[in-house]
């Protein structure tokens, strides 16, 4: 038993290590590009939206960083279910193998974002040290609110990777909901520009909360609502939880689509 | 025992061209009913029970549920009735290199794929360079293996499906990839397997390497069995049953 969960631990970081790999290894610029991806995207859009449309971020962080700083966090919850879509239909070879835990796959796919996200964080601190920034380290904070995010992201990671099986529509769809979802999320805004009278709808985003949290919490200290987090935690065990009763509901079906 | 089967069947429901949803409303329009799907037993009243060292072919022509059965054995499909215990560690010669990712080495195939069929880390760099040697690939383990010739792929994907000691070894026609002298050490390697105790199904169209390999073989026609015994009889009686029906 406990060897089997070794034996499966290992083969989710071997899949994990292999998906970082692939997207990295074969381009000139390598693990470069999850270094530089995320930072032109912040670039262009913090041109257009903070000297263009004049949208405000927090006081006294320049817009970039403040814009970055969101991406960062929002970037970790989009790229994981675009990836993990694609996770079980993109290995059907490994699938007509032998039985090994499905739910491995989309596992594996969301960890290997998680190494984008590491580099992420790399170049925030980079930005941190240019714009000599003090970033507030709350890790009593910070650190519950990173795994509650990955809760949430491993529940719909569930959802769509299976789903996507039957019907290949939803990577599709899900692009364009991600796009949706990353607008009506306070990543290029901060929650008090939201006219009140639809704020309180943007309480039930909680990838949004919890990226809005986590960011004005290392920008600028601004103290969190614990309710608002055990909200937030509770909603994530439910995704997860209703994700992977859907995952497994839906396995038995997989050897037969693909 | 290593596998039990019992009452073992499987249904698929027929789809049509993958009902995606357009077809479906274009469908509903015209009919105003929902499409109907029709139900298939790919696999009906299936029994056999293997002990270690013990051998079955399974033969039949195209469309008998050869395959689905051996997606059940492997587990990647389950039973709609019936059951299928297999207890001990399962390897499958199944479209051989087929989980191998092109744009790696052989190297890192091998780990990746020795990961999957329930090896350690440590275990495979044990058996790394035997795996390497029974492939005859250690000129080129660490080329990536989408240069590598079909035969390759198939040789490395054998070497590695059968180095993870596996205690039931499935295999689905694959006797007939390498050249002669390839053929010939695979047979070796399985038949070596097979008096160290692991079981083995084999399915074929090959009747030369049934014979060779296995003392049962289970005959089956439009997914139920026609037949099960020694092989020598099932065959004969196979052969003389396509010979009356052409």
């Amino acid at each position: 038993m406990y060897k089997q969960m070794r034996l499966y631990c290992n083969l989710t970081l071997a899949l994990a290590w292999r998906d970082v790999r692939i997207r990295y290894q074969l381009s000139i610029l390598g693990l470069y590009w999850a270094i530089i991806n995320p930072l032109l995207m912040a670039i262009i859009w913090s041109f257009v939206f903070s000297y263009i449309f004049r949208a405000k971020g927090l006081d006294g962080i320049p817009y970039v960083v403040f814009l970055f700083c969101g991406l960062t966090y929002w970037n970790l919850f989009s790229n994981s279910l675009n990836s993990a879509a694609t996770s079980l239909t993109g290995n059907a070879m490994l699938l007509s193998k032998v039985y090994f835990p499905r739910v491995i796959l989309p596992l594996s796919a969301v960890i290997a974002r998680s190494v984008d996200f590491l580099f992420s964080v790399l170049v925030l601190v980079i930005l941190f040290w240019y714009y000599d920034i003090s970033p507030v380290l709350n890790v009593g904070v910070i650190i519950p609110l990173l795994i509650i995010q990955l809760i949430y992201t491993i529940g719909w990671a569930f959802i769509v990777s299976s789903l996507n099986v039957l019907y290949r529509d939803v990577a599709q769809l899900l692009n364009i909901l991600l796009m949706f979802w990353l607008y009506l999320s306070p990543i290029f805004y901060v929650l008090e520009q939201v006219p009140e009278k639809v704020r309180d709808f943007f309480a039930f985003n909680t990838i949004g909360v919890l990226v809005d949290m986590q960011r004005n919490n290392i920008l600028v200290g601004e103290p969190v609502d614990w309710g608002l987090i055990i909200i937030s935690f509770l909603i994530s065990i439910g995704v997860l939880a209703a994700g992977y009763l859907v995952f497994r509901w839906l396995e038995p079906l997989f050897a037969e689509v693909m | 025992m290593h596998i039990e089967v019992e009452n073992l069947g499987k249904k698929f429901r027929l789809r049509r061209q993958q009902e995606g949803l357009s077809k479906i409303f274009h469908q509903f329009i015209q009919h105003r009913s929902m499409p109907k799907s029709e139900d298939f037993w790919a696999l009906k009243e299936v029994n056999f029970k293997l002990a270690p060292g013990d051998s079955l072919g399974v033969i039949g022509v195209n469309g008998s549920g050869k395959s689905t059965l051996l997606k059940l054995l492997t587990g990647t499909m389950r039973p709609t009735v019936g059951k299928v215990a297999v207890h001990g560690r399962r390897s499958a010669l199944v479209e051989l290199g087929a989980g191998f990712h092109p744009d790696f080495s052989g190297r890192e195939n091998v780990y990746l794929n020795g990961l999957i069929l329930g090896l350690d880390k440590w275990q495979i760099r044990q058996k790394f360079d035997d795996i390497v040697c029974f492939a005859e690939l250690e000129q080129f383990i660490d080329t990536p293996v989408k240069y590598y010739s079909s035969g390759m792929y198939a040789r490395l994907g054998f070497a590695v499906a059968t180095a993870v000691e596996p205690e039931i070894l499935i295999i689905d026609e694959i006797l007939a990839v390498g050249d002669m002298a390839f053929q010939q050490k695979c047979m070796g390697r399985i038949k070596e397997m097979l008096k160290e105790g692991v079981s083995i199904v084999l399915v074929s169209h090959g009747l030369g390497d049934l014979k060779q390999i296995c003392k049962q073989t289970l005959w089956l026609d439009r997914g139920l069995p026609m037949a099960m015994g020694a092989t020598d009889k099932v065959l004969d009686a196979y052969l003389s049953h396509m010979g009356i029906e052409q």
